[in-house]
């Protein structure tokens, strides 16, 4: 008996209804339900499809490497104003759109990179840290109020593994000043370059061979090229003479080679292995430069020798270039002053954003690009690797001979004559890309030679070297006594970003620039368009009638000394119909107006029809016919 | 799965030999339309996507769903066809998975009818139709889910109304919980942690995170584990009915 009571009071509040368990597992259900997913939300590991069309939401290889490979702790501040961007819904899903990478990065980052998100309110410390950190604040916020929406990165000092990260000094701070919706295109390019310069300790070297004086001449007094000078500002510039040149080193980052002329086979052998190694390398040939001064050739005494020419490295890269040929393009000849007289100088080119790659980063965000006699690249026939232009001509330009250009010196309209475009875009500048073969095959003995580069090597050539000079692109102006430079084309920003882009190693060439993700209607884009085009023809006719009309009325004030009453009765009667007709023309083009728009409302009326009307409408039509099959049926059955 | 088959087939059947699927279907389309072309701009805003159209699928849901649920165990329980189910060879489990597929089939057929649509946006521009896509599998998962809620609700009482207007309740507050408005109300009462969790309840954010064209497995998740909660809930809730 004990025993059995003593069972009983263990095994009795074990058991339980069927219906208490239920409760419990209700109970138990809702408590664990939204830990379960919060802890989801929050924690699971993130994988992803990115299901739109250009990958908008997927870091490109060169940025995670990038990220991976950071040598110091980072710490990035966005700064966005929340409250100043009420209105402006655009901005915010743009912002949405920033901070998205930014989490991206961050999260792929092992925790080297912290974000913080800061609204500065105006007259607040954030506000002063935005504008100390180099943010620029654009006008036109909600109540007048100035919009920061930039990025400031801070490299910490010490490495990664040290602790106390948000204790210490930031060493090198860099920002990007506002991002622009109209680049989004180079979202990921702009920040994983941020990023990848903060992780720099120092200026990156980059090295020049140039048989131009780029450097001035301090005996002379004469500086450096504005081009050398800004790139000084960003990068240690280093000379490398070509005569003694044996080896570049692998820690030059850019390698600039300008007009190259009569190098020695060991120099060319040097950038060969430079190249085929991976370094970076820009070359600026010409078939006449005009800055320089080296007076005859070696095999003329008449003519002066200011071509350049790469042949070997050429041949063996399979790029075609003639360097006694210069492209002339008539659409876009540069505008000079001459003897006193403004002339269209056909071999000195104004490129304007038509002629310049919108879908390359070194090219995309530039206007304007001055070059003058420049020469073009095309591919060997036999080439493996690929050209992708940066500056082309417009289909309006032909190819003439140096020398002719030469003899047109002193009259550049006489080059017009018997002008024959040939419809060719001629590329004045591109990367090249693909693997490189070596153009000595004949050193392969030489220690540590290279046969072939890696599959994805990249140059960048250049037809042109008169674009690198100050008078193409800058001129000095006496503000108050300071000489400024006053830049009125991009050939210097051109150089910078050709230069950034290369020596920002391959991870970051390997970021493209994307499609934005704007849309629009294109169709009713063409529609406008055309009902433009239309108003426009309509306008000039009509308003051609009205000249006429006002010409016919000055044509009789003449008549009025002669016959005064009469002249006056006709006259007033051409004023009326003058008056009636102009009043009935402003109608008419209200009408046109109307109409033209009348159609682009159509159609949107045409579409809401469909989507809203006619699907239902054959729901209800099908749903009626089985409807009426199934009392049919039933009425038969019964 | 057959039983699960069956009773899909025999929901399904009653939801198109009334009137009721009908007119559930014109109503979707006529408001989606409606709520695209006007309340969201579609034609004026120039841009060729979807995102008005989307934007309003939350807010039809809030109305239909808990329409096409209401009747879907209250009704039984009022009719006492519910004991006669319990009855058959079929677990509560298949019963409920049955009635819940039926009514997901049923959106997932609407959405299927909002084809114009997406004619029409690939007629006016080249839209990005991998985000479209997104938009539609997002859109069928938060109908998903709401169903689920439906069906829960549906199953803790005896009237239709009362099931509409829990279940509208419910699917309000689950959209509305994470919008910035909600939580900057509560940021000085409650602690932020608990407001941050709060908002990863917030079906919309899930819904936008996967229309605007990217699969996440967190938000996937959410949808998955929402539905089966509920369900799961609802399993619950009527076993308790049948052994009262």
């Amino acid at each position: 008996m004990p025993r059995s009571r003593l069972h009983h009071l263990f095994t009795r509040p074990l058991q339980l209804t069927r219906r208490g368990v239920l409760y419990g597992a209700l109970v138990l259900l809702v408590l664990l339900f939204v830990p379960l997913i919060v802890a989801s939300s929050r924690w699971l590991h993130a994988s992803r499809v990115d299901l739109t069309t250009d990958k908008l939401y997927t870091l490109t290889p060169g940025t995670l490497h990038i990220v991976d490979t950071l040598q110091r702790p980072l710490r990035l501040t966005l700064y966005f104003s929340e409250h100043a961007t009420r209105d402006l819904p655009q901005l915010r899903s743009y912002e949405q759109r920033v901070r998205e990478m930014l989490q991206e990065m961050v999260a792929r980052s092992h925790g080297h990179i912290r974000l913080q998100i800061i609204d500065p309110v105006p007259y607040s410390d954030d506000e002063a840290s935005a504008e100390g950190n180099g943010l620029t604040a654009a006008n036109g916020g909600s109540n007048g109020e100035r919009v920061f929406f930039g990025l400031a990165g801070s490299a910490m000092s010490g490495g990664l593994e040290s602790e106390g990260a948000d204790d210490r000094v930031p060493e090198k701070t860099l920002a990007i000043a506002f991002f622009d919706p109209a680049r989004e295109a180079f979202l990921e390019y702009d920040i994983a370059k941020l990023l990848y310069e903060l992780n720099q300790a120092s200026k990156p070297p980059i090295g020049v061979i140039s048989s131009l004086p780029v450097e001035g001449n301090p005996m002379l007094s004469e500086q450096p090229w504005t081009v050398l000078q800004q790139l000084g500002q960003l990068f240690d510039v280093r000379t490398l003479d070509a005569s003694t040149l044996q080896k570049v080193d692998d820690s030059i980052r850019v390698l600039l080679l300008i007009h190259p002329k009569r190098l020695p086979p060991d120099a060319q052998y040097a950038i060969d292995q430079y190249v085929l190694r991976g370094g970076h390398l820009a070359v600026f040939v010409d078939p006449d430069a005009e800055l320089d001064t080296s007076p005859y050739g070696p095999d003329s005494i008449t003519f002066p020798d200011h071509g350049s020419d790469l042949p070997r490295l050429f041949r063996a890269w399979g790029v075609s270039y003639d360097p006694h040929k210069v492209v002339l393009d008539r659409a876009r000849a540069l505008q000079i002053e001459l003897a006193g007289s403004s002339l269209n100088h056909p071999a000195m080119l104004d490129l304007g954003a038509q002629e310049l790659n919108r879908d390359d980063v070194v090219t995309a965000s530039l206007q304007r690009i001055n070059v003058s006699t420049a020469g073009y690249f095309d591919l060997a026939a036999d080439a493996r690797t690929r050209l992708v232009p940066l500056l082309q001509s417009s289909a309006e330009a032909e190819t003439v001979a140096t020398q002719r250009v030469l003899d047109a010196s002193s009259d550049p309209t006489t080059l017009l004559q018997d002008y024959k475009p040939d419809g060719t875009h001629y590329v004045l500048a591109a990367r090249l890309r693909g693997t490189f073969e070596s153009a000595f095959p004949e050193r392969a003995g030489v220690a540590g030679h290279r046969a072939r580069s890696a599959p994805n090597a990249e140059v960048i050539l250049v037809a042109d070297t008169d674009l690198l000079s100050d008078r193409l692109w800058v001129e000095p102006q006496t503000i108050l006594g300071q000489t400024m430079m006053r830049i009125f084309a991009n050939n210097g920003d051109f150089v910078t970003n050709l230069v950034d882009n290369l020596s920002g190693s391959s991870a970051l060439l390997s970021i493209r620039g994307r499609s934005t993700s704007q849309r629009p209607f294109t169709r009713v884009q063409a529609l406008r368009n055309v009902a433009d085009q239309k108003f426009l023809q309509k306008e000039q006719e009509l308003e051609k009638e009205l000249a006429d009309t006002r010409r016919r009325l000055d044509e009789l004030q003449p008549a009025k000394g002669a016959h005064a009453s009469t002249a006056t009765a006709e006259q007033r009667r051409e004023i009326e119909q003058f008056r009636q007709r102009q009043l009935a023309i402003n109608k008419e083009l209200r009408d046109v107006q109307h109409q033209l728009n009348a159609e682009i409302d159509a159609l949107g009326l045409r579409l809401k029809f469909i989507n809203i009307v006619l699907v239902p409408a054959l729901v209800v039509l099908l749903g009626l016919l089985y409807g009426w099959r199934r009392t049919r049926y039933s009425r038969q059955r019964r | 799965m057959s039983p699960v088959n069956a009773v899909l087939r025999r929901e399904l059947r009653s939801y198109f030999v009334t009137p009721v699927a009908y007119v559930f279907l014109v109503i979707f389309l006529v408001l989606a339309g409606i709520l695209t072309f006007y309340a969201g701009d579609f034609y004026e805003r120039g841009q060729a996507d979807l995102q008005p159209f989307f934007m309003m699928h939350p807010w039809l849901y809030l109305i239909l769903v808990p329409a096409i649920t209401m009747r879907m165990w209250a009704e039984e329980a009022k009719g006492g066809t519910l004991e006669l189910l319990l009855t058959l060879p079929l677990t509560l489990w298949q019963a409920m998975l049955g009635k819940f597929f039926a009514a997901w089939l049923f959106i997932g057929l609407a959405l299927v009818l909002t084809f114009p649509i997406w004619i029409t946006v690939n007629y006016l521009g080249s839209p990005d139709n991998g985000v479209i896509l997104a938009g539609y599998l997002g859109s069928w998962l938060m109908a998903g889910s709401f169903i689920a809620i439906g069906a829960c609700l549906s199953a803790l009482t005896r009237s239709q109304v009362v099931a509409f207007i829990l279940t509208a309740l419910v699917c309000v507050l689950l959209i509305l919980v994470g919008q910035p408005q909600v939580l900057d109300f509560f940021s000085g009462t409650l602690p932020r942690k608990l407001i941050n969790a709060v908002a990863h309840l917030s079906m919309l954010r899930h819904f936008e995170a996967i229309a605007r064209g990217v699969l996440d497995t967190r938000d996937l998740m959410y949808f998955l584990l929402s539905t089966i909660g509920w369900l799961v809930a609802g399993v619950l809730l009527l076993d308790l009915k049948r052994t009262r």
